[in-house]
């Protein structure tokens, strides 16, 4: 599912505020600011950063692999660790058992339970490798329109709060009114649209 | 009130012009013109969900909003939130799944991509996307239009309501100038900045063929 191929479903957006001059370089210095870097073993939270829209193993960017004449594509990459609950029971166990052994007790304390699991998480982290996941963003330089290819809640969140923060610029989501006023209303139709109350069709012939 | 609020309190007008749209597609069998692209194709299939707080019919079939049990939902106050849409302008033909609340596509088909290069694709798709956001534009615009004139209360709306009861409802010559009279308001205009796609070269080779 994406901007290129596969199944097309996305959540439409649109840019509040005006682009700043030479935005292109710009631009590119602000997304090579939040590229995405690997996660490391030691990290418990989920990285979250800007790939080529064409390569999620791309995140050397420039003008070339955001631009697309009007466009302005980017793929965003979250890899976060997942480890299969079995084979994590099965470490921790052995982990816990060697533990007591050591001590000489028979039960682990809460505090050493959760250091333990960390130890044990970070440990299998070597041996395995994230879970990746990418969406991608095309942003129509002119008409202002932002295309998230996702309709997860929260990723359009995440996606909305990383484009804030890479380029400064608010996003305001597709509705019925916000198409309205994108339609172009006169002041008169949109005083009236903003006070319409809901019609209702099953009340009988009056 | 401020726009966060303006977004959330307005939605009910999605779930009305999915009505809307389901009225005039049942009462034109389907073909509805639409301003800046002659007669269209429109037809609800595949699945339709209606629902009114939150309880929620869910219909599945070739055509379930022509089921009795789909009139009969909106008989109980129930609106169609979320429906598969399929709605052909000229040779473009597109199916999607339309979520009333947020005017929101999923799953849209589109007419066939012909392009081999990844940037070319890329063209190709999202004109064909703009495309039919226009045409969308364009339905939502007339729909606006009536939304917000007189005939909406004085004609549409019982009209609806007929159709609704499963009664007989306005006559579609005479719907057809009613519609005809009231003028989309705004202009909806596709954007420039996506060219159509140029010929491939297959096809160049098929043009020249041609004469």
């Amino acid at each position: 599912m994406g901007a290129l191929k596969g199944s097309i479903s996305y959540s439409k957006h649109y840019v509040r505020g005006t682009l700043p001059d030479d935005f292109h370089d710009a631009f590119v210095e602000r997304v090579r600011l939040r590229a995405f870097r690997p996660l490391g073993p030691e990290e418990d939270e989920a990285r979250i950063g800007w790939c080529s829209i064409e390569n999620p193993l791309d995140c050397e960017l420039d003008h070339g692999k955001i631009f697309f004449n009007n466009y302005l594509n980017l793929g965003l990459r979250i890899d976060r660790w997942q480890i299969p609950g079995p084979l994590f029971k099965a470490h921790f166990a052995e982990a816990e058992r060697e533990h007591l052994a050591k001590r000489g007790r028979a039960k682990l304390g809460k505090s050493e339970k959760e250091e333990l699991a960390l130890r044990v998480s970070r440990k299998l982290r070597k041996q395995l490798v994230p879970v990746m996941k990418t969406v991608d963003l095309s942003w129509n330089l002119e008409t202002g329109v932002v295309r998230f290819w996702t309709q997860s809640p929260a990723l359009v969140e995440t996606l909305g709060e990383i484009f804030d923060a890479t380029f400064g610029l608010d996003l305001v989501p597709e509705s019925p009114f916000t198409a309205a006023s994108r339609i172009g209303l006169a002041e008169v139709h949109e005083r009236t649209f903003a006070v319409l109350q809901p019609s209702v069709f099953h009340a009988p012939l009056s | 009130m401020d726009l966060v609020d303006l977004i959330e309190k307005r939605r009910f007008v999605g779930r009305e012009f999915l009505v809307f749209l389901w009225f005039e597609s049942e009462l034109f069998d389907g073909m509805i013109p639409v301003e800046g692209y002659g007669t269209c194709e429109l037809r609800l299939e595949g699945f339709i969900t209606l629902a009114e707080g939150k309880e929620q019919a869910r219909l599945k079939g070739v055509a379930p909003s022509g089921d009795p049990e789909a009139h009969q939902a909106l008989r109980q106050g129930k609106l169609p939130v979320q429906a598969r849409l399929r709605l052909s302008a000229g040779e473009l033909e597109y199916a999607f799944t339309f979520n009333a609340d947020t005017l929101g596509m999923a799953a849209v088909k589109i007419p066939a991509v012909v392009k081999d290069e990844a940037d070319d694709q890329f063209y190709e798709r999202m004109y064909l996307v703009e495309e039919l956001e226009s045409l969308l534009a364009a339905l939502y615009a007339k729909f606006i239009g009536i939304r917000l004139s007189t005939a909406w209360d004085d004609q549409v709306l019982p009209a609806i309501r007929a159709w609704v009861r499963g009664e007989a409802t306005i006559h579609p010559d005479v719907y057809g100038k009613l519609r005809a009279r009231v003028a989309p308001l705004g202009a909806v205009a596709r954007p420039k900045s996506t060219p159509p796609p140029a010929p491939s070269v297959p096809e160049i080779a098929l043009l020249r063929l041609l004469g």
